[in-house]
């Protein structure tokens, strides 16, 4: 038995995505503020929560992704899932604040649900993308996979 | 996909793509007008008609004596107009303007011989989405005396919209609705529980979509908490109110500035329920709080930002 000194190469870029996450979602928070300090008292929960998406799914998502996966930025197709999964989260904020927008003026659009819709779809579609990643390295690497092929494979070349 | 593999490429697209369409939200809800009807002399016409028919059988006996009454009334009675006042056969109108809770405030007392004194007018003549006015533009342009701001229906897609006997639209909000009959008088009702079809077949003239009802059966039905959108702070009001048969108040309050903070639902309620109304609601307020009043306007209408009246959806006015 020993103890590896290796060390575990954790993704720099989803560190530094998790940290540009925290920043939207305060800046979130001072929009939130600012917004409603010329509101006339009137808000709006969709504003006043919508650091959430950037708080929760953005810096709580990616922190997660630099602690449990490492070298998460080298997997295959990792950049299409991040573009993916960051487009929705992105399209998520932007809708929540023009609900709250319009929500304040006393007014209503059909239009914001194509937002959630798209940034829902987005962000799940990102989100399952990684995850078959994640899986399909986990596979590569894993004994019972190589247990599956028939052992005459080895011999017969 | 190979434009999913660039570090920027994606990113720099997508938020494009956001931009434009975020920028299109923005104009479609405030910007960009939508006509979706006119209106002709001959729908108004129409829809006084079929009240009329109605009325007939009820009235015959006593429009005779009536008219005869209306008619030398109307030879007698000069028209007496001053800054704060107004009176002829058919309309008689007395504004006050107090100070209250660090608030200026416009009260106009209005009797009316016929219902019919009692109108709303649309901004251009026309139903749509962000088809504004000025509401001393709307009522000049209807030969109107007195008028306030209304609903502002056309900032939203939902709320009873029935005007003058014609119904524009039927989209449930589900909230409050005041419903002024054929006679002039005052009622509340709630979105949810009664259609706008039925109520246009029951006689309804009038119908305004912003509320919350103020007084009801003569009693205050706000609380503290119940106010518009979540606003609890003080603001510019308008409110429209029924004394007795004929008989009404309009409220209007400045606010947003240092010489009048504007008023909490409350006390807008309270001023009604004080000079014994027995219905009282809650028109548009803010930036388009408007009194005008025999070419003048009374008020001083603003946003807490700009100075001057709003451009509006529709006006409440008396001729």
């Amino acid at each position: 038995m020993y103890i590896s000194n290796k060390r575990v190469r954790r993704s720099r870029q989803a560190l530094k995505t998790m940290l540009v996450y925290l920043s939207v979602s305060g800046f979130c928070v001072f929009f939130n503020a600012v917004y409603s300090l010329y509101g006339h008292g009137v808000s709006s929960a969709a504003m006043s929560l919508m650091f959430l998406y950037p708080l929760l799914g953005g810096a709580l998502g990616f922190g997660l992704v630099w602690l449990t996966v490492p070298a998460a930025d080298g997997l295959r197709h990792y950049r299409a899932v991040y573009n993916l999964y960051n487009s929705g989260l992105a399209t998520l904020i932007l809708g929540s604040a023009l609900q709250g927008v319009l929500e304040i003026a006393g007014t209503t659009s059909p239009y914001i649900a194509l937002y959630r819709i798209a940034g829902g779809v987005l962000a799940g579609v990102g989100l399952l993308g990684f995850w078959r990643s994640v899986h399909r390295r986990r596979r590569a690497f894993c004994p019972m996979t190589i247990q599956r092929k028939p052992i005459d494979s080895l011999y017969n070349r | 996909m190979r434009i999913f593999q660039k570090p920027f490429r994606w990113a720099i697209l997508y938020a494009a793509v956001l931009t434009v369409f975020s920028a299109y939200v923005l104009l479609d809800a405030f910007v960009i007008p939508r006509a979706y009807a006119t209106v002709t002399d001959s729908q108004t016409t129409q829809a006084q008609a079929d009240t009329a028919v109605e009325d007939v059988s009820q009235t015959t006996a006593e429009s005779a004596d009536t008219q005869a009454v209306a008619a030398q009334a109307e030879a007698t009675v000069e028209t007496i107009i001053t800054d704060t006042s107004y009176s002829d056969a058919n309309l008689q109108i007395s504004i006050e303007t107090l100070y209250v809770d660090d608030t200026a405030v416009y009260i106009a007392d209005i009797q009316v011989s016929d219902a019919a004194c009692l109108q709303t007018a649309l901004a251009k003549s026309t139903y749509g989405r962000n088809v504004t006015q000025t509401t001393s533009a709307i009522a000049q342009e209807n030969g109107a005396i007195f008028a306030v701001n209304g609903d502002y229906y056309g900032f939203r897609n939902d709320g009873y919209v029935i005007r003058n006997g014609v119904l524009y639209r039927s989209v449930s909000g589900g909230g409050e609705d005041l419903v002024i009959d054929s006679d002039g008088n005052f009622s509340i009702i709630e979105e949810d529980e009664v259609s706008a079809q039925s109520l246009l077949n029951a006689g309804a003239w009038q119908v305004l979509s912003f509320g919350p009802a103020l007084v009801n059966d003569g009693e205050i039905v706000v609380s503290s908490d119940s106010e518009v959108s979540q606003s609890k702070s003080s603001n510019p009001r308008t409110a429209i109110g029924q004394i007795s048969a004929l008989h009404y108040l309009v409220i209007v309050s400045d606010g947003r500035t240092g010489e009048s903070a504007g008023l909490s639902l409350m006390e807008l309620a309270e001023l009604f329920a004080q000079r014994g109304c027995t219905v009282a609601y809650n028109l548009d307020g803010g930036g388009s709080t408007t009194m005008w009043f025999n070419g003048t306007v009374i008020n001083n209408p603003t946003d807490g930002r700009n100075y001057g009246e709003r451009k509006v959806s529709d006006i409440v006015y008396f001729e």
